[in-house]
């Protein structure tokens, strides 16, 4: 009998994987007492008050489960699906640890307006884009946002932490080489199906002009750093002539090699000065 | 005893594996087993949220049993196969023959527990795997304890004679 038993006891192994109970705990609670909340799960003034579907909606796109959601492939003017996607992104950003990872957000996101901006453009005919005129102005609007906080980040990263601002800021400015060519190409595309209406010609003007901040960032960033390094290097000189080593010539001041200086005016091509004029 | 979201945590961490485990035994498949436990704990909260809860556990198990029974009636029939091979059960075993050759016991072991009827494989489960007393089992099955007892008993015993008769 004991044998047995002990051989019956054995079941006791059988048991759900732990992330999956994890996970489910999660949805669970998330679904039970969020919904207890007077306000939105948001908060912050933000538009959005969910239900309980809403919030598995968003949950799913926020990756707490290994599905992808549908809502991710939405594009403006979709009005059911379209808020959930940007309500999830600001969850997402909400819960970012630090300003570096806020930023990967900013270059995912500005990635995501700029994919939906040019698939409409792209998509749509003479005619749908003129209807499709508040999105689009909608979707680049909220480009200019998300690179702007992008360039905010940068530029309070290389005041706290200019070691880790330079990646950022390096990646900003490779995804703003192409951010230009995008916006550029769209501008055509739409040049050609309106005449005089002003959007989204203002709101492209205004995006150029955050993408060109962008590459202004980086330049700063490597001009702060090179003289961060500069100065490091006087004070060591400086401490090595007290003591009375005479090895390494002081550098001079104003000596930054090939980097440009942090007051070198940005030239604008002439392409790009096409939209901003 | 009204369940506040503290409360629920701490029961789902003392009850999912255990409903998960007995959903399991019911449907042999992990996938749906998964499933079945989420609703299970989805309908047995909404019941706790509108009524008076002494022993919660019988109400999430009482909710297991008619998830199981509303997914066999979709499914359209009532009897597990005894072919159907818990591989995916074992999680960590150290090595790959000994899971194998647990496996094959613990087959065994399923199939002979199958042939008996289900009320007895559930007051099993409940005293056997989960640790409840007679006391607890006669609260999930409203029933009394002296015949949870006698039927426990009467489960124990012919499980062993079938285990000995492989």
């Amino acid at each position: 009998m004991e044998s047995m038993l002990k051989q019956f006891k054995s079941f006791k192994q059988i048991r759900p994987d732990h992330a999956w109970l994890r996970k489910t705990k999660d949805q669970l609670m998330a679904d039970f007492f969020v919904d207890q909340k007077s306000s939105g799960i948001f908060g912050d003034g933000w538009a959005i008050k969910v239900g309980s579907l809403a919030t598995a909606f968003i949950l799913a796109v926020i990756g707490t489960t290994a599905s992808v959601s549908f809502a991710q492939n939405s594009l403006p003017g979709d009005h059911l699906l379209y808020p959930i996607k940007i309500a999830a992104e600001k969850v997402q950003f909400k819960l970012a640890n630090n300003g570096a990872a806020k930023a990967d957000l900013g270059v995912e996101f500005a990635n995501r307006r700029l994919h939906e901006f040019s698939q409409i453009v792209n998509e749509s005919s003479a005619d749908e884009l003129a209807k499709k005129e508040k999105d689009l102005a909608q979707v680049v609007g909220d480009f200019t946002k998300q690179v702007a906080a992008v360039s905010e980040q940068v530029n309070n990263l290389v005041v706290a932490e200019p070691s880790n601002a330079l990646p950022l800021a390096r990646q900003a400015n490779l995804e703003a080489m192409k951010y230009e060519n995008t916006l550029l190409d769209a501008d055509k595309k739409i040049s050609q199906t309106r005449t005089e209406a002003e959007s989204p010609k203002k709101e492209l003007k205004e995006a150029m002009a955050s993408v060109q901040q962008i590459k202004a960032d980086y330049l700063k960033v490597l001009a702060v750093l090179d003289d961060a390094q500069h100065n490091n290097l006087d004070k060591k000189n400086d401490s090595d002539q007290v003591a009375g080593d005479q090895d390494f010539p002081a550098v001079s001041q104003g000596d930054t090699g090939n980097l440009p200086s942090a007051t070198t005016t940005i030239t604008v091509s002439t392409t790009t000065n096409e939209i901003l004029n | 005893m009204k369940l506040n979201q503290r409360s629920f945590g701490k029961l789902y961490d003392k009850l999912a594996s255990k409903i998960y485990r007995f959903v399991f035994f019911k449907v042999r498949s992990a996938e749906i087993a998964q499933d079945l436990t989420h609703d299970t704990f989805l309908k047995g909260w909404q019941y706790c949220q509108k009524n008076e809860v002494e022993f919660p556990q019988a109400i999430f198990y009482q909710a297991a049993r008619q998830q199981i029974a509303d997914f066999w009636r979709k499914q359209k029939f009532q009897v597990v196969s005894l072919d159907a091979k818990p591989l995916e059960m074992i999680d960590d075993q150290p090595s790959l023959d000994e899971r194998l050759a647990k496996n094959d016991e613990l087959n065994q072991m399923f199939a002979v527990l199958a042939t008996l009827p289900e009320d007895q494989q559930e007051i099993l489960t409940w005293r056997y795997l989960d640790g409840y007393s007679y006391r607890q089992i006669s609260r999930i099955l409203n029933k009394p304890s002296g015949t949870i007892r006698v039927t426990a008993h009467r489960a124990l015993k012919q499980l062993k004679e079938k285990w000995n008769q492989c």
